[in-house]
């Protein structure tokens, strides 16, 4: 008789349990490949184990990280931004430009950029809403027109920018890059919004059901537009990132950022289709990209065979992901 | 009284719709056609050096050369998908063509070409069909392992001229007509027969409309998605090695852009993203007029970077034309 009602107990804890499992899986996952990744990695390799070469690790996925914040809160809108990679290089060859031969300040340049990036993703995202255009094929339109405005802005390597610009990367406080304390900040916001927010329910609603959302007033318009704007400032601030990394604009830099930042969040469980997905997997999407890379370098594996790995391991996971009954 | 008011009114805004959509629905059709009239009397203006014979011919074999992949795009899009890879088959199929050149072993040649073709059409199909990936992340993620495979395979080095047969087909001409023109019309023709005669191409619109009623009604949903990628993957090989003989040399950069160009001209020339809608002469004009247009920058002088913000715009604009037709259809 008494084993009756902790049979019962135990069995909806575990159904608890179960159905947690099953909703977190996707992020469950990811999280338990990249703890293997970096045990793996840490046995073979004396020098991935070393903490600043951890916090490196951590410290390269800045871009992508800031990237695909702004991907995953358009993506949960229903949308998807092929604009991502060239935001950040149209911005990031901008202000080095502005500063070195325009002599525009730091302190100035900066804000600026962040601007130039939300205007730009809020013409996609008017261009989405508004005019109901199909969000892949018009953010790849823009991502073509900025691809032509970046080579206008400089078909070579900029001069070297003040070097106050380095220490956005550079500074650390004890083992901890700022850079990485920002993100988490940052991660931890967006988390956050979409969490506890007015605005993050209505990403989720209108994500979920575009019609539903727009007759229900939540205002389904504004809240695409500002998917795209906030992506349009988070890329700006990866151009700025990428600057402050390398010290010059290159007109091929933030290649490849949409791609990565898209399968971020597509393996991270951001359903392609809009309306689900958590922060948390894509977060450990982003730090399993960038392990990955750091293995690549550290493993010398040849650049002529990353891209085909890299594009082998997308395709595993795409195929893995299933479209899960989200509609 | 009021209330007839109100029902004219009514009866009104309807007739303002209908004629909204109709207008935007003209539009979507016929943009690609009007803005070649519109460009050509540009031209005329401005750059009279545009109509010269040798400018003429170039225009139309970079036409057909984008034309051929706009075919393939222009059937994806039918059936409601779209093909990013395109640009990498491309390049990868010259890539094997300026090996051709040098080893002179045609039998192995038409082997790769052939084993290139069925794995990057089966990947995408499998990955779409069976995994029901989102077409563009399935070909978008085809486009970097391909890119990423004949990187591996040429360790960077591509640098290779055609060979010379090809560059006789390239830059030829028969009766007059540049050799890659009439390959090209050739195909639009089969195309065109196969699209509005054959069962295949009935299903392809009945796919690209709507995926559950074409499977209730029978149709073999997931085989008419397969073959899409099919031909996307078997135009682009072909464009690929016509573009290695009419350039004459492979670099890594010949197919880049191609993507991208396809589906602006596919869609700009009528072909609905949302499936279902268009054909290939429509879509044809389309290459045509982003082929004139990039033309017409050069010979007018502008820089490099024009072409890509060209290219970009006139996607932008032709996936609003086709926006705000479907939501004045809608309401």
């Amino acid at each position: 008789m008494t084993a009756v009602p902790g049979t019962i107990g135990g069995t909806a804890g575990s159904d608890r349990a179960l159905r947690w499992m099953r909703r977190n899986g996707a992020a469950l996952l990811i999280y338990a490949i990249v703890v293997v990744f970096v045990v793996v990695a840490s046995i073979l390799s004396p020098t991935f184990r070393d903490v600043s070469n951890l916090m490196d690790v951590l410290r390269q996925s800045t871009v992508l990280g800031l990237v695909t914040i702004g991907q995953l809160f358009v993506m949960l809108a229903g949308g998807i931004d092929m604009s991502v990679g060239m935001i950040a290089r149209v911005v990031g060859l901008g202000i080095a430009v502005a500063m070195t031969t325009l002599g525009v300040p730091p302190l100035a340049a900066i804000p600026l950029a962040l601007l130039a990036g939300t205007l730009i993703g809020l013409a996609n995202g008017v261009v989405v809403a508004r005019f109901s255009a199909q969000p892949f094929i018009a953010t790849l339109g823009m991502m073509g027109i900025l691809y032509g405005v970046a080579l206008a802005i400089s078909n070579g390597p900029t001069k070297m920018v003040p070097i106050v610009m380095l220490s956005i990367y550079d500074t650390s406080f004890g083992p901890v890059p700022a850079a990485v304390i920002a993100m988490a900040v940052i991660w931890a916001l967006a988390w956050w919004i979409l969490r506890a927010t007015r605005f993050g329910r209505g990403i989720y609603a209108v994500g979920g059901s575009p019609k539903v959302a727009r007759l229900a007033g939540l205002g389904g318009e504004r809240i695409i537009m500002a998917t795209y704007a906030i992506s349009g400032l988070v890329s700006a601030a990866g151009g700025i990132f990428l600057i402050a990394r390398s010290g010059v604009g290159n007109p091929n830099m933030a290649i490849g950022l949409e791609f990565q930042s898209i399968v971020a969040a597509a393996i991270g469980g951001i359903s392609l289709y809009g309306g689900r997905g958590s922060v948390v997997g894509a977060l450990g999407a982003v730090i399993l990209i960038s392990v990955i890379s750091n293995l690549f370098d550290l493993f010398q594996i040849s650049a002529y065979y990353q891209d085909l790995t890299l594009g082998l391991i997308v395709v595993l996971a795409v195929a893995i992901h299933r479209k899960d009954g989200a509609r | 009284m009021s209330e007839s008011i109100a029902l004219d009114r009514a009866a009104a805004s309807s007739r303002a719709t209908t004629l909204r959509a109709r207008v935007l629905d003209w539009l979507s059709q016929y943009a690609a056609f009007g803005a070649i009239v519109v460009t050509l009397l540009v031209a005329a203006v401005m750059a009279p050096a545009f109509f010269s014979p040798g400018n003429i011919r170039a225009v139309l074999i970079q036409t057909a050369i984008l034309g051929i992949v706009v075919l393939g795009q222009t059937v994806a899009l039918i059936a409601r998908g779209l093909d990013m890879s395109v640009s990498a088959t491309m390049t990868f199929a010259a890539v094997l063509v300026g090996e051709s050149a040098s080893s002179g072993n045609f039998g192995l040649l038409a082997a790769q070409l052939a084993i290139l073709v069925v794995c990057v059409g089966l990947a995408n199909g499998l990955l779409v069909t069976w995994r029901q990936v989102p077409p563009f992340v399935a070909t978008f993620a085809l486009l970097i392992v391909v890119d990423g495979a004949r990187l591996a395979y040429t360790h960077g080095q591509s640098a290779n001229s055609a060979p010379e047969w090809l560059a006789q087909i390239g830059s030829g001409s028969l009766a007059g007509v540049p050799i890659p023109v009439l390959i090209w019309l050739a195909l639009l023709a089969i195309l065109f027969v196969a699209l509005a005669l054959t069962s295949w191409g009935r299903w392809l619109y009945a796919v690209g409309s709507n995926r559950e009623s074409a499977r209730h009604a029978g149709i073999p949903v997931n085989a008419v998605v397969m073959s899409t990628f099919f031909v996307t993957a078997l135009a682009a090989m072909g464009a690929g090695v016509l573009q290695a003989g009419y350039v004459g040399y492979i670099d890594n950069t010949l197919g880049a852009n191609y993507g991208l160009n396809s589906m602006a001209a596919a869609i700009i020339g009528g072909v609905a993203f949302t499936g279902g809608r268009g054909g290939v002469i429509g879509s044809a004009m389309g290459a045509l007029l982003l082929t004139i247009l990039v033309n017409l920058l050069v010979v007018m002088g502008l820089d490099l970077f024009w072409q890509r913000i060209v290219q970009g715009a006139v996607l932008v604009i032709a996936v609003v034309i086709q926006g705000l037709r479907s939501r004045a259809e809608q309401s």
